[in-house]
């Protein structure tokens, strides 16, 4: 193995599906995976369901989706309306509590309302970008997850069935090239390849396609958790075929196809699930980063941590609110996350509990 | 000691496949640029397709493309890599990152200093006075440190010290060591809080979680029926053991200090390596960001041996058997 | 009978009791409870003699061990009892005290582990510290002490070896280790905690003998914790039976092995495997271990004994002396207080054919 943290990436995820095989041996060959796996399951929640610190991360979690989800019932208005102050000493952004009012070509008065939470430089309201922007980022925080999650497993999924193989050699050898780069520089340098904002393509076949920014966001960031998961996924392919009912399986006749799909992966996806729990966070982060970087997400879409870099022109004249509340939320939605994904983890290996 | 030598020159070879790899891609991903990198980069600005057949010509971008990555290749082997194709044009890379390293190194190495500092002693409190207060206080700084935005933590540091206190280095322009040392340092202040306090955490989470399972090792045991102190055994048995596999993280987390980088560059306004990356990806500046992106990676591979090497310095069941 | 029995004797005067244990009770603080590890036991050892602690895993042996060295871990508590050593109670101690008693007038060896040294230390940095933190000397008289120590223990090119590292030492070699980082300050005893479970039986025997030959040098009482009957057979000339945390059975090694009473004590003797009787099965034990958060009402070993009454169910027995400095808590023993006419019957019984068996 070529770096160290390798060793110890996988050195945990053995550790932790070492748990999968402590089951009653008086059960047959066949019926092992079923019965590790209840096991396996029981074992979990025994260790999970003491854990309240995480409980509350998937309460925070639970919480932000439902507001993301109900974005357009619970925001007070467009996220891209501009408003106007109804009182004409106070400009853009306005603090939090300012009238404002939306006016139609004629000047007349359309509504007149309040921004709770204050306006940004152009008038919107922040209350409601900020609900649509949780929106996007969740959005891309969850979707590179489970990008990287379905892609990273069948990788590591295949090079651990053919743990040595030349197959094996050439995924594991890409991965050792991803891995070592910093999330944030593969995806800017992703982000040179397939240029930034919405692009047609004409591909052979398929005709033009019009690939949208955020597919792009998603899509650069995955790579960066692409080699994780198939690491991930290859030590505990490699510690599952070792157990005797693999042997099993192929004496009866059962095929590489079969054994990897029905078997090997189906035990092995709650380890990687719960690792896909704990990436969320820094994806999360990775996308905020990179629209911080103007080089995300594009205006006029809300996103977190767009407005964040909208924010830092205002940051010097005192203008806190601009800054204060997407970062907040960034903040919260990564600490749930965190805390759900930390209580799994332990639950799965009680190696780590404790570590919060 | 002859083993030590040895494990290095054998690391060093092992990183040869991968910085070649490494090389290949970061060259060829940016000509996969959907209609080829000089299109896209006079996107925004009308050019005839003479105008581009001029400039592919300039650059030397009608040879067949192994031969353009084994002219490129070969100069960066020689640490030179290329000009710079935008705005800045004719700039060697090099210049422009020479410029600009000695901040973004400042500003990496202060930050790290200040992790360690943090994080070393807390993960060694929270194990010790596991469950007890000290330890909840340890997880919760540890625990925001990993949630809380890097970039969004500066901004604030620089509404509350900034703008409120009104401290005048906890914002403005960046002064290079050369000119002030104590100038230079005091508008490091807040960038080094930023980016060392997010990477703290994760060292004081790594540390606690290895404190805790040296502590369960039976040579602890053996120290303690022994009737060596407890302080000694902490600090002598478990501390050493527990911090070589921290090393690792510590080795990670350069990737993510140098995320942090870029982001708190960003934020405090401050003109290093990052900063040359962002800008250079807004004017599609192939040239630059294939340099930094190889600068970056090399820089990896290599302290990702200095690591190994550590590693297997303080660990003799690793240094002694040749590193397999 | 045992093949491998071997009768020691001691030729010393034994007069003055080192240390003394006094209805001890250890408990932990578990998930399931309080669970008494060691409940209310008594012993005593005299200088230059070696003691026995035998039972299964579970039985409350280790627990004991570190009692005595006051090693519990935090969740666990000495509730009850003394200690005492040389005449003064332990358990009275402040902790600067007890760690300069440990290692320095009683040590412990633990069963070798792969960590039970330290991976990042050499086996003479981790020996000298122990010799410079008990004894006045500097780093070179300690180093010559270490290399002495190692070349007492058996290790061959010691002045060579003290610079290894744990992990070049195999099993053996560790253990031998742990043996010279233990008698280093010349401790008055020595508790050996399963010393050679991981070891074969070659080493062990080595082992043993390394043991031997330093307590006739120095004089020191040993206690072996050991589920091993054959190791105790070989070099203790006291036995204590445990059993659910309890001394269910104590006395001298020949009396233990030649006339055993506690039913327990019979089954451990009956699963020994002996040379010469092939077709005789080998015969553990029924049963398992009690769980130590739920033990069994009255005498602890009911479920799993052949003899158990409705009276085992309900009254918890006590060590009592059977015979002449044989000591068993069960209540169907002769000379038992409350013995029923027909469980002795049973018992003679069982005994007769036990014996024929043989």
């Amino acid at each position: 193995m070529f770096y160290m943290h390798i060793l110890i990436h996988e050195y945990v995820y053995q550790e932790g599906t070492k748990m999968g095989s402590v089951s009653p041996d008086s059960e047959a060959d066949q019926n092992k995976s079923t019965t590790a796996q209840r096991s396996l399951l029981q074992q979990f929640w025994k260790n999970y369901k003491n854990n309240y610190l995480s409980i509350a991360g998937g309460a925070i979690i639970l919480l932000l989706v439902l507001m993301a989800l109900l974005a357009p019932i619970l925001a007070p208005h467009s996220p891209y309306e501009q408003f106007e102050t109804s009182d004409d000493s106070k400009f853009h952004p306005a603090e939090p509590g300012t009238e404002i009012i939306l006016t139609n070509g004629d000047g007349d008065i359309v509504e007149q309302t309040t921004a709770y939470l204050g306006t940004d430089n152009v008038g919107r309201d922040i209350l409601s970008r900020l609900l649509y922007g949780l929106r996007t980022t969740l959005v891309i925080g969850l979707s590179v997850v489970i990008t990287s999650l379905v892609i990273g497993s069948l990788a590591g999924a295949i090079a651990g069935f053919y743990q040595d193989s030349w197959i094996d050699n050439a995924i594991m050898r890409v991965m050792d090239v991803i891995f070592p780069f910093p999330s944030i520089v593969l995806a800017i340098a992703l982000l040179g390849v397939v240029g930034i904002g919405e692009t047609t393509y004409s591909l052979p076949i398929l005709g033009t396609v019009a690939v949208p920014n955020t597919a792009k966001i998603i899509l650069v960031i995955s790579v960066v958790y692409i080699p994780r998961f198939a690491r991930v996924m290859r030590g505990a392919v490699v510690t599952e075929m070792e157990e005797d009912y693999i042997d099993a399986l192929r004496t009866i006749g059962a095929s590489d196809f079969r054994i990897l799909l029905s078997d090997v992966i189906v035990n092995t996806v709650p380890s990687v699930v719960i690792q896909g729990s704990l990436y969320v966070g820094t994806a999360l982060l990775a996308s905020a980063g990179l629209s911080f970087l103007g080089l995300g997400i594009q205006p006029p879409q809300a996103s977190l941590g767009l407005m964040l870099s909208n924010s830092r022109d205002y940051v010097y004249s005192g203008e806190w609110w601009f800054s204060v509340f997407p970062g907040l939320l960034i903040a919260i939605t990564i600490l749930g996350f965190n805390l759900l994904g930390d209580g799994l983890r332990d639950a799965l290996d009680p190696r780590y509990q404790g570590e919060q | 000691m002859l083993s030590v030598y040895k494990y290095i020159i054998k690391r060093s070879l092992l990183a040869i496949p991968t910085l070649l790899g490494v090389s290949m891609i970061i060259f060829g991903m940016l000509y996969l640029a959907p209609g080829g990198p000089v299109e896209v980069m006079m996107s925004s600005q009308p050019a005839s397709a003479e105008q581009i057949q001029d400039i592919r010509q300039q650059l030397n971008l009608d040879e067949p493309i192994y031969v353009q990555y084994g002219d490129w290749a070969w100069d960066a082997l020689h640490g030179e890599l290329g000009r710079s194709w935008s705005i800045t044009q004719g700039t060697a890379v090099n210049d422009l990152i020479i410029q600009r390293i000695p901040l973004t190194a400042e500003l990496a190495l202060l930050s790290m200093i200040l992790a360690i500092a943090i994080g070393i002693p807390a993960g060694i409190i929270g194990a010790v006075y596991q469950d007890q207060i000290a330890d909840h206080a340890a997880r919760v700084v540890a625990l925001s440190g990993i949630s809380i935005p890097d970039f969004w933590l500066g901004i604030m540091l620089i509404v509350v010290f900034g703008v409120q206190f009104q401290i005048s280095w906890a914002s403005g322009s960046w002064i290079p060591l050369s000119e002030s040392v104590t100038g230079n340092l005091k508008h490091l202040i807040f960038p080094v809080i930023t980016l060392g306090t997010a990477y703290s955490g994760l060292i004081a989470r790594m540390m606690r979680s290895e404190m805790l399972d040296a502590l369960n090792g039976g040579y602890i045991r053996t120290a303690q029926a022994m009737g060596i102190s407890n302080r000694t055994i902490v600090f002598r048995d478990a501390a050493k053991n527990a911090f070589i596999p921290v090393l690792t993280v510590i080795g990670i987390g350069l990737a993510r200090l140098m995320n942090g980088a870029l982001l708190t560059e960003t934020v405090f306004n401050l003109p290093g390596i990052g900063q040359l990356l962002v800008t250079s990806i807004a004017r599609r500046d192939y040239r630059v960001i294939q340099g930094i992106v190889l600068f970056v990676a090399v820089i990896f591979i290599v302290s990702n041996i200095i690591v190994d090497v550590l590693y297997a310095y303080l660990d003799p069941r690793i240094r002694l058997s040749g590193g397999d | 009978m045992l093949l491998i029995l071997v009768t020691k004797e001691s030729n010393r005067l034994m007069t003055e009791k080192i240390l003394e244990v006094d209805n001890l009770t250890t408990s932990f603080d578990t998930e399931e409870g309080t669970v008494r590890a060691v409940n209310n036991i008594s012993f005593s050892i005299e200088e230059g003699e070696t003691m026995g602690i035998v039972g299964e895993s579970g039985s409350g042996k280790s627990v004991t061990a570190l009692s005595v060295m006051r090693l519990i871990e935090s969740n666990g508590s000495i509730e009850n009892g003394t200690i005492h050593y040389r005449g003064s109670n332990l358990l009275e101690k402040t902790e600067s005290e007890i760690q300069s008693i440990r290692g320095s007038e009683i040590s412990m060896v633990f069963q070798d582990t792969l960590d039970s040294l330290n991976p990042v230390y050499t086996i003479g940095t981790q020996i000298n510290r122990v010799i410079r933190k008990h004894r006045d000397m500097d780093n070179k008289e300690a180093r010559e002490e270490t290399i002495r120590l190692l070349e007492q223990v058996g290790i061959p090119n010691a002045e060579e070896r003290i610079d290894d590292y744990p992990h070049q030492f195999s099993g053996g070699m560790r253990q031998r280790a742990l043996i010279a980082m233990a008698i280093s300050c010349n401790p008055s005893v020595l508790i050996a905690d399963e010393p050679t479970t991981a070891l074969d039986v070659t080493i062990e025997a080595q082992i043993f003998e390394v043991l031997d030959k330093i307590q006739h040098e120095t004089g020191m009482s040993i206690i072996v914790i050991t589920h091993d009957l054959g190791v105790v057979a070989g070099v203790c000339d006291f036995v204590n039976v445990m059993y659910g945390g309890e001394i269910v059975e104590k006395s001298k090694t020949d009396d233990i092995f030649g006339d055993p009473q506690h039913p327990y004590t019979r089954g451990l003797l009956r699963s020994i495997p002996r040379i010469g009787k092939e077709e005789d099965r080998l015969r553990g034990i029924e049963g398992n271990v009690p769980n130590p958060a739920a033990l069994p009402s009255g005498c602890t070993f009911h479920p799993r004994c052949p003899h158990a009454t409705d009276e085992c169910r309900q009254h918890d027995p006590s060590l009592q002396e059977v015979k002449r400095n044989h000591r068993a808590a069960c209540i169907h023993i002769d000379g038992y207080k409350s013995l029923h006419k027909e469980d002795k019957e049973i018992i003679i019984n069982d005994r007769k054919k036990g014996e024929s068996d043989d």
